[in-house]
């Protein structure tokens, strides 16, 4: 499978935020402590699943952005009982534009967002104890926070 | 209404307004659709100059809407605004009758050279 380069994956976001985006590879999982947030998207035609994995922060900066909020806006939203109904729709519709660099050779539809491990279906949560392949990144974001980004392909 | 803004993210219905106004059609008025069936209804309604539509959405599909619209005779101009990016897709909204289809993430620039064609004089 090609793999996603990290500058081509930058620039989508930087061109879709307006804000300077780095994505930097890294071999082993991030450390993270923070909440995650997750994309599941649908590989055509062959009808694999592959899922984006992606600290609820960096995420809530990316929809932030296209929103034209506040990083510390952002920041009291997310930390909010319930996730506002404006930035929800901008994060589901961040992992919708990042069908585009989820899968190089073959068309990603996404399918579904999840925050929290525990609302993924079952299927998916267990491959990724172990997945066919795995591609790690930190990303920073000029004014506001980033945080770990991970493409997975479940077995 | 002059353009018609089908999708089901009504922040990227606010970001496919915004850039069109920084494209430079400051007078345009829009309407929305959160997919193709809201689409249709709002159509038998009024007529659009352009409808502009996501490809991917939940009740109609943007392809569904297109050909829908074609199959009725409605030949208003067409184009898609969406994340899917491949050339097999592409081929299938220009052989269904769209004008284009822009890529997301879009720039004002690109609005602005996909939507002249259709929106002369406004």
């Amino acid at each position: 499978m090609a793999e996603p380069k990290p500058f081509t994956i930058a620039k989508l976001f930087t061109d879709l935020t307006g804000q300077n985006v780095n994505f930097t590879q890294i071999l082993k999982a991030p450390l993270t402590k923070a909440a995650q947030a997750y994309g599941v998207y649908l590989i055509k035609p062959m009808d694999s699943i592959r899922v984006v994995q992606v600290d609820l922060p960096l995420l809530g900066s990316f929809g932030g952005a296209l929103l034209g909020l506040p990083s510390q806006t952002v920041k009291e939203s997310l930390a909010a009982p319930s996730l506002d109904e404006p930035l929800r729709d901008a994060i589901h519709e961040v992992l919708n534009v990042a069908s585009t660099i989820v899968s190089i050779d073959d068309r990603a539809v996404f399918q579904t967002m999840h925050f929290g491990a525990d609302s993924l279906p079952t299927g998916v949560a267990d491959s990724l104890k172990n997945p066919a392949f795995r591609s790690y990144f930190t990303v920073t974001m000029s004014g506001y926070e980033g945080g770990a980004f991970s493409i997975f392909a479940p077995i | 209404m002059d353009i018609l803004l089908v999708d089901d993210s009504k922040t990227m219905r606010m970001l496919v307004q915004r850039a069109i106004r920084q494209a430079g059609y400051r007078g345009l008025s829009f309407g929305e659709a959160e997919n193709g069936v809201q689409a249709l209804e709002s159509m038998h309604q009024e007529k659009p100059k352009l409808v502009l539509s996501d490809w991917n959405m939940p009740e109609m599909s943007g392809i569904e809407l297109l050909q829908s619209l074609r199959n009725q005779g409605n030949k208003t101009p067409f184009g898609f605004i969406t994340s899917e990016s491949s050339a097999e897709i592409k081929d299938m909204a220009i052989s269904n009758g769209a004008s284009f289809l822009l890529t997301k993430p879009f720039n004002p620039e690109d609005v602005q050279a996909a939507l002249e064609p259709f929106l002369e004089g406004c």
